[in-house]
């Protein structure tokens, strides 16, 4: 009897036994879906069994399907599970036990099993609807050959497969099952099996069933050795000549192992290849973002590959180049247009006489768009723009070699000439900069575009009704610009989803359409990008702000008094105001603000609030273009330069002594009709204070982001200056009050201040 | 010359035995799992070229084993084929978000099983 057979019958019999006891619980119990469900899987999976060994077993194939059938009848309540019908669904599985021992005893179904599965069938369809039979049947299992060898373990011959190089080789194979007793006799199977030549593969199998612990004896053998031979026969017999009788041994080739691989059928190769093919375009069909890409896009990638290997060899190289570019862009829509392109297969002719257009980094010969982009590596231009920095700071040299042309050789024409030279390098440096950084451009809406289906969605959930415009898409700004700026928006939006907008019953109570509108703009201002989020929900109460920011202690009742409107607005993104949950409806803003605030600081930009209580919310978000290069203002305290941001600066003026007055424990100074708080950047450094200059003081009027103005008292002011910032790392990372260092062009470091950590650290 | 491992991951030994023998007959390496935590573990241990796993997995069922394979960046490109034997829609969209390579009805023809595992493996010319 074949394993497979074996196996057959100790599973019918389960599955069986399954079905008639679920078939008796019903009886109790008859609407238990789980149980209606248990006998019908039972009877689905036995008439799948029985369909691997078609056509010998198609009598209990049928029966089984017929069962299976009625069962499905009953869970789906077209039919009741009656009395009746637990007799016949009975007698059906007491028929297909009574052919399971059948098959035990004789190996194959009495003769006249068609007829008696007809009849029983014929009554069971009865019962219930008729569904004909599918006719698929798997093709029939392989006869098992005689030789003992063919009942190894499939995987042990697979080894030994593996191990013989040549189709022709020969191995010899020895099954080796040691006398129980064999210890007493002075053998050592072990030491024998070690000692036997040009051993390929060695498995061990327990050669008797082992006994309960109790009644282990140590002292017996209970192995049983499978072993492979490169020897000859007749070498790896003599090693055996002292234990012939509990040894077999098998001559066997490569070939017999691993039968010639049947003849591929071209036509199932390409059933299977267009069924995995539609599988993954189905898969690339669903939206992909970031983690979609981990979950699903390397998958395709990766089984695309292993397919074009089989019918496209020459497309490898290209797919991969794909799956490199959807992986860094997150995006599958290249990918998807490939596949699109594979769907139609070029006749084999025709894709052979084609030359090959497209070459590696190309895009893909589907793509109609003319071939005048090149894909580069971000690397490199990363690499290219500091280059290009660096240029910057290499041409800031000229002005001091020009200094010094003058002072230390005396010659003034000579320093004009370097001062001309400096006119051009600068902007030849300044148009590769710009360049370099168009290059790294990307339009803003790359991240807009995930907004309509957020907000679809999110409204839907909500039952709201919501109306996204959008406009300035097509505003550039830097990559990283671009990437950081996705997770603040989401949360704003969101925000606006869930706290600005009411329901459409509350907005036309108060006497607004019932559709919202959220408005998603772009745009640009000199060197920054503006992006607005507006809706025109409930806004924001000034009066609620003020009373919560006064109960949560962030203020004096008398400072939250005497703010505007507006500034008690602004509080919503202070730290610790907007965490509690309880807030966030009755501000219409949700939590988080202070994070989204400072994810755009990080970026050098700013956040504005505006809003009318009843009206809307407008959230306006200031970025700088690019984060490469910056420009500072220089400054010089106790001799030595600091750089601060430009963005921050307001004015630079001279005041006289006598126009500083003392207000509080400080100084104030009146600037254009505002009182403006005086400090001086020696205290603010730490430095010594430099003796009290007697005639007019340097003044910077800065703005930090999200502070108010202030006067800022620095030794003496220098020229402005584009510089490439690096921030401060190892030990000097922590310290507060610096926003990073640049080279200068006379080789000095200078160090640019962060002034809002400054003052933090100061006021403490 | 080393061949294409493939580990089957099916509750029913007698499918194992079938998709083995005709996997083993074509050259395959063929490691069996009789659920899906007993997958996840053999996969970890012996690695494979191809999973092949039933829905109906005891302890880990296959799409969640799928899907544990997909939130491991070792096994985010393993192609794995599914079978069920009453195949539905809402596991064929999950399925398939999780980036399966196929996903049938049970049992495959040992014919076609083995075109599959040929092409899903690369190991078709």
């Amino acid at each position: 009897m074949t394993p497979l057979l074996l196996q057959f019958i100790a599973e019918a019999r389960e599955l069986l036994d399954k079905g008639s006891q679920g078939i008796l619980r019903l009886e109790q119990n008859p609407g238990d879906a789980a149980t209606i469900h248990e006998v019908f899987r039972a009877l689905h999976t036995l008439k799948g069994s029985c369909g691997l060994f078609d056509p010998e077993f198609a009598p209990m194939t049928r029966l089984a399907h017929a069962g299976e059938d009625l069962l499905d009848g009953v869970r789906n309540g077209k039919l009741d599970f009656s009395r009746a019908l637990t007799d016949h669904l009975l007698a059906a599985i007491d028929r297909l036990q009574g052919w399971v021992n059948d098959m035990e005893v004789a190996e194959h179904l009495p003769a006249d099993a068609a007829e008696v599965s007809a009849a029983l069938v014929a009554v069971l369809r009865q019962q219930g609807q008729e569904t004909p039979l599918p006719e698929v049947a798997p093709p029939p299992v392989a006869a098992s050959a005689d030789a003992w060898w063919r009942e190894l373990p499939p995987e042990v011959l697979a080894r030994v497969a593996d191990r013989l190089a040549a189709p022709d080789a020969v191995a010899v194979l020895v099954d080796y099952t040691p006398d129980p007793n064999c210890f007493f006799f002075g053998e050592d199977p072990l030491h024998l099996v070690s000692q036997v030549p040009g051993l390929l593969a060695l498995s061990l199998a327990g050669g008797l069933p082992w006994p309960l612990a109790p009644d282990t004896d140590p002292f017996q053998c209970a192995l049983r050795f499978l072993l492979a031979s490169s020897a000859p026969r007749a070498e790896v017999a003599a090693r055996f000549g002292y234990v012939e009788n509990q040894v077999r041994l098998a001559e066997v080739t490569r070939g017999d192992l691993v039968p010639a691989a049947p003849p591929r059928d071209p036509a199932l190769m390409a059933v299977c290849f267009d069924a995995v093919l539609a599988e993954q375009r189905a898969i690339l069909r669903l939206p992909c973002d970031a983690t979609g890409w981990g979950e699903r896009g390397r998958a395709v990638g990766e089984t695309v590959a292993r397919l074009l290997r089989h019918r496209h060899p020459e497309q490898g190289t290209t797919w991969q180049t794909l799956c490199a570019r959807a992986e860094r862009e997150h995006t599958l829509e290249p990918l998807r247009a490939f596949l699109h392109a594979l769907a139609a297969p070029v006749p084999v002719a025709e894709e052979r006489a084609a030359p090959p257009v497209e070459t590696k980094g190309s895009a893909p010969p589907t793509e109609h768009a003319p071939a005048r982009v090149l894909k580069v590596d971000q690397a490199r231009i990363d690499h290219l723009l500091a280059l290009a920095g660096e240029l910057v700071v290499a041409k800031n040299a000229l002005p001091y070699l020009a200094q010094a042309a003058e002072r230390e050789f005396g010659s003034r024409p000579l320093a004009r000439r370097i001062l001309d030279n400096h006119g051009v390098i600068n902007r030849l440096v300044e148009e590769l900069q710009a360049t370099v950084m168009q290059v790294r451009m990307l339009p803003v809406g790359t991240v807009f575009q995930r907004f309509p289906r957020l907000v679809r969605d999110t409204s839907r959930k909500l039952d709201k009704q919501v109306r996204l415009e959008m406009a300035g898409e097509e505003t550039e700004a830097d990559k990283n610009v671009i990437e950081l700026l996705a997770e603040p928006l989401i949360h704003l939006v969101r925000n606006s989803l869930d706290h600005g907008l009411e329901t459409p019953a509350a907005r036309q109570a108060a006497g607004k359409p019932g559709e919202g509108v959220i408005r998603l703009a772009a745009s640009q201002e000199s060197d920054r990008v503006v992006i607005t989020i507006q809706d025109d929900g409930k806004g924001i109460d000034p009066g609620v702000i003020r009373r919560k920011a006064a109960e949560k202690g962030l203020l004096e009742p008398a400072a939250v008094a005497a703010l505007s409107d507006h500034e008690a607005i602004q509080l919503i993104f202070a730290p610790g105001f907007s965490t509690a949950e309880q807030v966030s409806d009755l501000s219409g803003r949700g939590v988080g603000m202070d994070a989204v605030k400072s994810a755009v600081a990080a970026m050098g930009g700013s956040v504005i609030l505006e809003s009318v209580a009843g009206q809307g919310t407008t959230v306006r978000l200031e970025l700088p273009m690019t984060m490469a290069v910056n420009r500072v203002m220089l400054v010089e305290q106790n001799g030595v330069h600091y750089g601060i941001p430009l963005e921050q600066v307001v004015e630079t003026v001279r005041i006289s002594r006598g126009e500083v007055h003392p207000m509080g424990d400080g100084e104030a100074v009146v600037l254009r009709d505002k009182v403006l708080p005086l400090l001086h950047l020696a205290r603010l450094l730490q430095l010594d204070h430099p003796p009290e200059a007697r005639g007019e003081m340097a003044v910077l009027v800065v703005r930090p982001s999200g502070m108010a103005e202030l006067a800022l008292v620095v030794e003496s002011l220098d020229k402005g200056l584009d510089v490439v910032l690096k921030p401060l790392d190892g030990i000097l990372a922590g310290i507060p009050g610096y926003g990073g260092a640049a080279l200068l062009g006379n080789g000095k470091v200078l160090l640019v201040l962060n002034l809002k950590e400054l003052l933090h650290a100061h006021s403490l | 010359m080393t061949m294409p491992r493939v580990l089957l991951a099916d509750s029913s030994a007698l499918a194992r035995r079938y998709a083995g023998e005709a996997l083993v007959q074509a050259g395959f390496i063929v490691s069996e799992a009789y659920n899906g935590m007993e997958a996840w573990e053999k996969l970890m241990a012996e690695g494979a070229d191809l999973l092949v796993a039933e829905v109906d997995l005891a302890k880990l069922d296959g799409l969640r084993l799928l899907r544990q394979l997909r939130r491991d960046e070792a096994w985010q490109r393993l192609p794995v084929l599914l079978v069920a034997v009453a195949p539905g829609s809402h596991e064929q969209e999950l399925a398939r978000q999780w980036g399966v390579a196929l996903y049938r009805q049970k049992p495959i023809p040992r014919d076609e099983l083995v075109a599959l595992a040929l092409l899903l493996t690369g190991a078709a010319p």
